[in-house]
Order: C-alpha cells, then sequence, then structure tokens
C-alpha cells in the first residue's frame, strides 16, 4: 500500500489531513522545522509533540507519525534537539525526518526509532540511496527523493533499494534556503531599524517577479525561502507514479488553504483507483495559487547541451595554445607537450580544423630554435587562418 | 608558548595559467576541475593530460592539487563516474572534493585518493563532521554559515582536519541546497551549471494586493574577505583556508593569493616567534578592493551573516583597475612580454604586482608587439613588448589604472 503521507502543526490540520485520507503526519514544531507556518517559535519546549501525537491517535490509532528536525543544526540548537527528543520519546513518536545526517548521529543514542532523511539532503542517485541507507554509522529507514529524479529513473531504482522510498508528489517546491533572512534584511536596513537575524519578527512572505514569473518568497527566524512558480503535481502522471514503486507519496500543503491539501490527498486517493480525471484536475487547480506542473518528473534535460562541450575538451589532445597572431608576420605559441618542427593539426575556438606548417622557431628573445618544451614560448611563422586561441591537436604527415 | 600551524592556503585554478600563478604568488595547494563531475562548468578546467601536467608542476614545488568532483549526480550521470574516478586515481591528485554519498561510495571503491568533503555538504557541526569522518573523509570544508568559533568546536571534538573558505564570492544560499538556476534557467546548480539567479534584482510583490513593495537584488550577497581575521584562523587551528574563484582573472588569483601568503606568514611569525607583524592587513585589504567585487563582508565568521552581508543597492560591480595583461617572459635588461587581457594604448597608468609582493608603476610608452614593431594601442590577446622593468619577473600581473572607479 502506498502511504500517504503530509505535515501538521496543529489540531485542526490533523483533523483535516486524517479526514482526507492520510496515513502518515509528519509533526511540526517551528523552532527545528525549517519552513513550519507554526509561528511557535517562542513558545518554550516541545510539549505539542505529545498533545498533537495524543490527538492523532485518538482520531486513527494506526496512524502512523514522525517528528520534523529538518533545520540546518549549529552546535547552538543542541540544547532543543534535547529537549524535542524528550518530548518525542514520551509521546511515542516512532520516527524522526532530518536533512543533516549528524543529527541523527546526535540523537541515535538519545532516540530508539527510526530516522527518514528530508528530500533537501539531496538524495539525487541510487549509490547515495543506499549507502545513507546501509551506513555503519546510522543508517536512514526512509529517504525522500529529490524533485529531480525522473519517472524513469524511479523506475529502474526501485527494483534494487534496500530502504524505503518517499517523493513530493504534490505541492510547493522549495528552491533555495538561506541562514540569512533576505527580505528581513531589507527592511531593517532601508527604515534604519535595529534588530538581528535572530530577534526580527516571525513571517513574511512575498512575491519575487523574474523575468515574468512570480516566485513566493518566505521569511522566518531560520532564515529565507524561495519556492518555484509553480506547484509541483504529478495527479496527471498517476500511472507512471503507481510504477515508480514508491513506499510513500508526500502532499506538502503547507502555507496553502486547508481546502489545498485536503482536496489533494483525496483526489489522488481516488485516482489510485480509478485513474486521474480532467475535472478533478481542474478541481484542484482551482484551489491553487500557481499552475501545476511535473517538475522534472517527465524528464530532466538540465545541462545536457552543455555537457558536449566538457566532452569535446576531456577528448582533445592540445600540444600547444596559441597566443598572438601578428598578422603576416609571426605567431606565438605555449608549448604543452614538446613541439619541434613539423605539420600540425590545429582546431579553431569556433570549432574548425586546419592544418600548418612550422618551418621556422624562435625563444622570444628571438634566437632561433628547433624544438620547445612544455611551459615555454616559442615564435613560429605565420598560417593565414590560425590565431590567438587556437591549439595545436596533433602532428600530422606533410 | 601554544603550538600553531600554520593553515594551508589553498587557491582556486581554472587552466593551467591560473594554476603557476596561484603557485608563484604563494599558494601552498590548489583545487582544480575536470572536465566531468565538477562544479565549474564555465571554466576552463582540466582534461586527463593537463591534469597530470598539473599535478607534476605543483609535486616538483612541493605543492599539492585537489580535484572537484564536488557535483550532487543524476543516476543519468553514475554509469561515467567509476571509470572517470579510475583516471583520476591513475593520475594521482592529493585529494578529491566531495559533496554526495554516492560519489564518496564509488571513490572509495575505484580511488585510494583521499576524500574532503565540500562545504556543498552544509557540514555545521561535530557530529555531521564526524560522520564523514567515519565513512573516511580526511578534511571537512565547513558550511559557509558557520562562525569561527564554531569552528574551533568542531576541531575540539572531532579528529579531522578543517577547511574554511576566507576570500570570495558567496553563495547566499546553502551550498548544494540551492535549485534556483535548474528552474529559471534549465541549468543544474549543483551539477555545475549555475547561473547565478540569485544575483538578480527582484520585483518583491505584496502577495495580497500585487502591488510591488520594492525593487532590489536581495539574495546578493557581497564578496567575503577575512583578510583581518588570520589571526583568529590561526589560533583557532583551522587547517586549510581557501580562495573562492576558478573562474577569475589571473590578477584576481595573484592578488588575493599574494595578500593572503603575505598575511599569513607575518602573523604566524609574530605569534609563534613574538616578532613584530611585517604586513600591513589594511594596505592589503585596499589592493584586493581595487579589483572587481560586489563590496566585501565576513560572512558568518564572526556572527549569523545579515542585513549588511547583502548588496542591496548593486550598482554594479566595483573597481579601481582592470587587468591588462600577465608577463610571460623576461628578457633581462631589455625586455618585458605581456600577455594582453584589455585594450591599451600608450600613455596608459599601469602597474605590475609581483610574486615577492613588489608594486612597479609605469607609464606605457615604447610599447611594441612581439617581433619590436612600434604601435599606440594594443588589443586583448596579444603579445605586449615593453621596455624592461627591474624586479618584474614571469607571471607577475599589469594592472591598468582606470581613470576613475567604476561599476561595470
Amino acid at each position: 500500500m502506498i502511504e500517504f503521507v503530509t505535515y501538521a502543526m496543529s489540531e485542526q490540520d490533523i483533523n483535516l489531513a486524517i479526514d482526507a485520507g492520510a496515513d502518515h503526519l509528519i509533526l511540526e514544531d517551528s523552532k527545528l522545522s525549517v519552513r513550519s507556518y507554526a509561528d511557535d517559535y517562542t513558545v518554550p519546549g516541545f510539549d505539542k509533540f505529545v498533545t498533537l501525537a495524543k490527538h492523532a491517535r485518538s482520531l486513527k490509532a494506526d496512524i502512523r507519525l514522525s517528528a520534523n528536525i529538518d533545520k540546518l543544526i549549529h552546535s547552538r540548537h543542541y540544547n532543543l534537539l534535547d529537549a524535542a527528543v524528550a518530548s518525542i520519546n514520551q509521546a511515542e513518536i516512532p520516527c524522526i525526518r532530518v536533512q543533516d545526517p549528524g543529527v541523527a548521529v546526535y540523537l541515535r543514542d538519545k532516540f530508539s526509532g527510526s530516522f527518514h532523511l528530508a528530500t533537501e539532503t539531496g538524495n539525487n542517485n541510487e549509490a547515495g540511496a543506499h549507502y545513507y541507507a546501509d551506513n555503519e554509522i546510522v543508517s536512514f529507514e526512509r529517504q525522500i527523493l529529490s524533485n529531480d529524479w525522473t519517472a524513469a529513473a524511479i523506475q529502474q531504482f526501485k527494483a534494487s533499494t534496500g530502504c524505503e522510498l518517499e517523493f513530493q508528489v504534490h505541492g510547493p517546491v522549495l528552491l533555495q534556503y538561506t541562514d540569512r533572512r533576505l527580505m528581513a534584511g531589507f527592511e531593517v536596513d532601508k527604515r534604519d531599524l535595529n534588530g538581528s537575524a535572530d530577534e526580527l519578527p516571525h513571517m513574511r512572505q512575498r512575491i519575487a517577479d523574474v523575468e515574468g514569473r512570480a516566485y513566493p518568497l518566505y521569511d522566518n527566524p531560520h532564515g529565507h525561502f524561495m519556492y518555484a512558480s509553480f506547484d509541483k503535481s504529478l495527479y496527471k502522471h498517476i500511472d507512471e507514479l503507481k510504477k515508480c514503486g514508491l513506499r510513500a507519496w508526500l502532499f506538502d500543503g503547507r502555507g496553502e488553504s486547508v481546502e489545498y491539501l485536503a482536496e489533494a490527498l483525496r483526489a489522488y486517493r481516488q485516482a489510485l483507483t480509478d485513474g486521474p480525471s480532467d475535472d478533478t484536475y481542474a478541481q484542484l487547480q482551482a484551489l491553487a495559487r500557481r499552475n501545476f506542473k511535473p517538475g522534472f518528473f517527465i524528464a530532466n534535460n538540465t545541462d545536457y547541451v552543455f555537457e558536449a562541450d566538457a566532452q569535446d575538451h576531456a577528448e582533445t589532445d592540445t600540444l600547444a595554445k596559441v597566443m598572438d597572431n601578428v598578422k603576416g608576420t609571426s605567431l606565438v605559441i605555449q608549448a604543452l607537450e614538446p613541439i619541434g618542427l613539423g605539420y600540425y593539426a590545429v582546431l579553431t575556438p569556433e570549432g574548425k580544423n586546419k592544418r600548418m606548417h612550422i618551418h621556422h622557431m624562435y625563444d622570444l628573445a628571438g634566437n632561433e630554435i628547433e624544438s620547445c618544451d612544455p611551459g615555454q614560448l616559442a615564435k613560429i611563422n605565420w598560417t593565414k587562418g590560425v590565431y590567438a586561441d587556437c591549439i595545436l591537436t596533433g602532428k600530422v604527415e606533410k | 608558548m601554544e603550538t600553531l600551524v600554520k593553515p594551508e592556503l589553498l587557491a582556486p585554478a581554472g587552466c593551467m595559467q591560473r594554476l603557476r600563478t596561484a603557485f608563484a604568488f604563494g599558494a601552498d595547494a590548489v583545487y582544480i576541475g575536470g572536465t566531468k563531475f565538477s562544479l565549474r562548468k564555465n571554466a576552463d578546467n582540466f582534461n586527463a593530460k593537463e591534469m597530470r601536467q598539473a599535478i607534476d608542476l605543483a609535486h616538483s614545488l612541493g605543492r599539492k592539487v585537489y580535484v572537484t568532483v564536488n557535483v550532487y549526480p543524476l543516476e543519468r550521470d553514475m554509469p561515467e563516474l567509476p571509470t572517470y574516478l579510475k583516471e583520476l586515481d591513475a593520475i594521482g591528485p592529493d585529494a578529491l572534493i566531495i559533496s554526495d554519498l554516492g560519489v564518496m561510495r564509488l571513490a572509495k571503491e575505484h580511488t585510494s585518493i583521499p576524500l574532503h568533503v565540500s562545504t556543498q555538504a552544509s557540514v555545521l557541526h561535530e557530529h555531521t563532521a564526524n560522520w564523514w569522518k567515519a565513512l573516511g573523509a580526511k578534511r571537512i570544508v565547513v558550511g559557509r554559515e558557520l562562525s569561527l568559533d564554531e569552528c574551533q568546536e568542531i576541531r575540539q571534538h572531532s579528529d579531522i582536519e578543517i577547511e574554511t573558505f576566507c576570500h570570495g564570492s558567496m553563495c547566499t544560499s546553502h551550498s548544494g541546497k540551492c535549485v534556483i538556476s535548474n528552474y529559471t534557467a534549465g541549468r543544474d546548480s549543483n551539477r555545475g551549471g549555475c547561473v547565478q539567479t540569485c544575483r538578480y534584482v527582484f520585483d518583491v510583490h505584496d502577495p495580497d494586493t500585487d502591488a510591488v513593495d520594492y525593487s532590489a537584488p536581495i539574495m546578493n550577497s557581497k564578496d567575503l574577505m577575512s583578510l583581518q581575521l588570520v589571526e583568529s584562523f590561526i589560533r583557532q587551528g583551522i587547517d586549510s583556508l581557501k580562495i573562492e574563484g576558478r573562474m577569475k582573472s589571473e590578477l584576481y588569483v595573484a592578488t588575493v593569493v599574494g595578500a593572503y601568503r603575505r598575511a599569513l606568514d607575518a602573523v604566524f611569525d609574530q605569534l609563534q616567534n613574538g616578532k613584530e607583524a611585517s604586513v600591513d592587513i589594511e594596505a592589503e585589504m585596499r589592493e584586493i578592493e581595487r579589483m572587481s567585487n560586489r563590496q566585501f563582508t565576513t560572512g558568518s565568521l564572526e556572527e549569523r551573516a545579515f542585513a549588511s552581508s547583502i548588496n542591496y543597492d548593486f550598482p554594479g560591480y566595483q573597481k579601481s583597475h582592470a587587468f591588462a595583461g600577465q608577463v610571460l617572459v623576461v628578457i633581462p635588461d631589455e625586455a618585458l612580454l605581456v600577455q594582453v587581457r584589455h585594450p591599451l594604448k600608450e600613455g596608459d597608468q599601469c602597474d605590475f604586482v609581483t610574486p615577492s609582493g613588489v608594486s612597479t608603476e609605469i607609464r606605457l610608452e615604447n610599447m611594441a608587439d612581439v617581433n619590436g614593431n612600434g604601435l599606440e594601442n594594443m588589443p586583448p590577446n596579444r603579445i605586449l613588448r615593453l621596455p624592461f622593468v627591474d624586479a618584474v619577473s614571469p607571471l607577475s600581473v599589469m594592472r591598468l589604472r582606470l581613470t576613475e572607479a567604476v561599476c561595470t
């Protein structure tokens, strides 16, 4: 059975999520969850975990629960971790979701449950996922794959993985996370207010316009966050999604309306058996503030085009580089390999192939020489069509 | 007297010429990228043969070369990785800089090269440092969100080498966690394609009214400079100080490496041997400020970075000097041959910055091409012949004084 996972930071969230069919709730407290909207930064302690867990179980006894500690921890936060894990243990929450593997290392002697690794860890490939799963220091029961994964790659993965895999299927996509409070900082700067990054008010939301596309911004005491201009939705691709063999699907409705999350959970549950419907998709879209897209789920072609240049460089055998061209008179080359008189193949910066005949060679003091050692410069006879930044790629026959 | 260790000075080398420059100006080690699996696709980078030559040169000088394999590869990238790692193992760099756990696993399997964990992995405390150590890492490059005091805490609780950035451009975001470039430009931030969308001016709207509240480059971090903190780096036991900038010029490499070299040597001598410091840190900082920059910050090295670390009113890169060229050959008592990187004309005011730290001013006169033919103007990518200048040695860089400080 595919587990439906979502975040909950209040009893209202829990009511709504369970009613809509969630199987697994990630409980949040703003002090250690980097982008919780709970706004409980100044509430001391983590009793909330106990209260929320109890409430969730009262509604659904077999609900699976996790506690979210996806903040990137500094040593000054150890006391918060200690307090949080005490409450997590008291609440008998069996799982903690982390971004920083070191947090699991810190907690492993204080917590007997399992660890899940958040998507922001950057789980991009199978070798890494296996190493996290088999890790001799602390192992991770579940990994939430990065949003860079395509359906095809996940489908190949499922047969060999040793740990549970989860994937975000619906909701805003986080693009950036910084410890610096960029919007709060701007306002402090402009208004000449006093205050530090830690002391300023809790939450600012804005939209950034980048070349006509609107990207949500969010600023809280943990820093600054930027989201994609669209929301990820794999609803229309649910058949491909089912083939991925994922243990869990993640629905992130944080910062959105209560209907946004509830309807998404219901729609995907229905589509699991009935397949996607255009009407339902339109209803989901109507509840969203941004258009839906599948992100990189269908294809991830980032940087394919640019990798060809690197490949050319990797395979090009450079004997020397042309450093100077005095038209009709001379060229200066810098040797990477020993260069003597003779015929050479030349590659121009534009990718054209030429050939040249070196029949005279001088050092730069003007003394005639017959060869040039690696690293040295030599002045040679001029050849039409050869100029600075051309490279000599090989010796050729006359 | 406390036992101090002088940190390694680690410089960027985007190509062979900058590698030579870094060593000439005092770098103990350089980091370079191969043609694959490195985060600076737009740098010239090194193919296998060039890498061998770089390492041979470094080792002949008693210096080190670290090779970046610091991408977060996608599954489709992985089949090529073992072959590349075996190739690197045969070439023999002094370390690989990695971020991704999958890369680490394969590097352990296919090489015996020591592993350094990149700043991309956001190591912020000793438990994460110890985790990487237990997996086999020799060094961590700590996250740029760490203060020097926090670095010292890691030092006290972890038996792992600590490297920290001391200078250069900064990601505003947690390195390795940012994918803005992926979603705005189709270029993968964590696979070498970052286009720095974060430097843009953003129109920031109120989400309720859609009115533009303000327009500013709100993510535009100032550049890191910490020359004034060299004493703290030494006292807190940092093993290596890293300078950012594999895509920057020979002038940048020469100036920044030279300044940190002199500062490290002088301050260390003062702390270790009680000698009077023989370096004027403020003067060195002014030299660095002459080159293209986004203004400077100490980032989070002293306290959590906030408003003053962002250049919200960015008018452009600031500089008073431009990179004019680099001395390729010195013909004693006769001529200097300079590879030109900026249009030059007779009468321009320039100065040479030499590996020994001497700065020599000249007015361009008697300019000639490589064959000695006089000329009044010289375009970039040519070799300029100038009259001999005493104390100027090969690899010295030439700066052009701009008539007024500019923003570009």
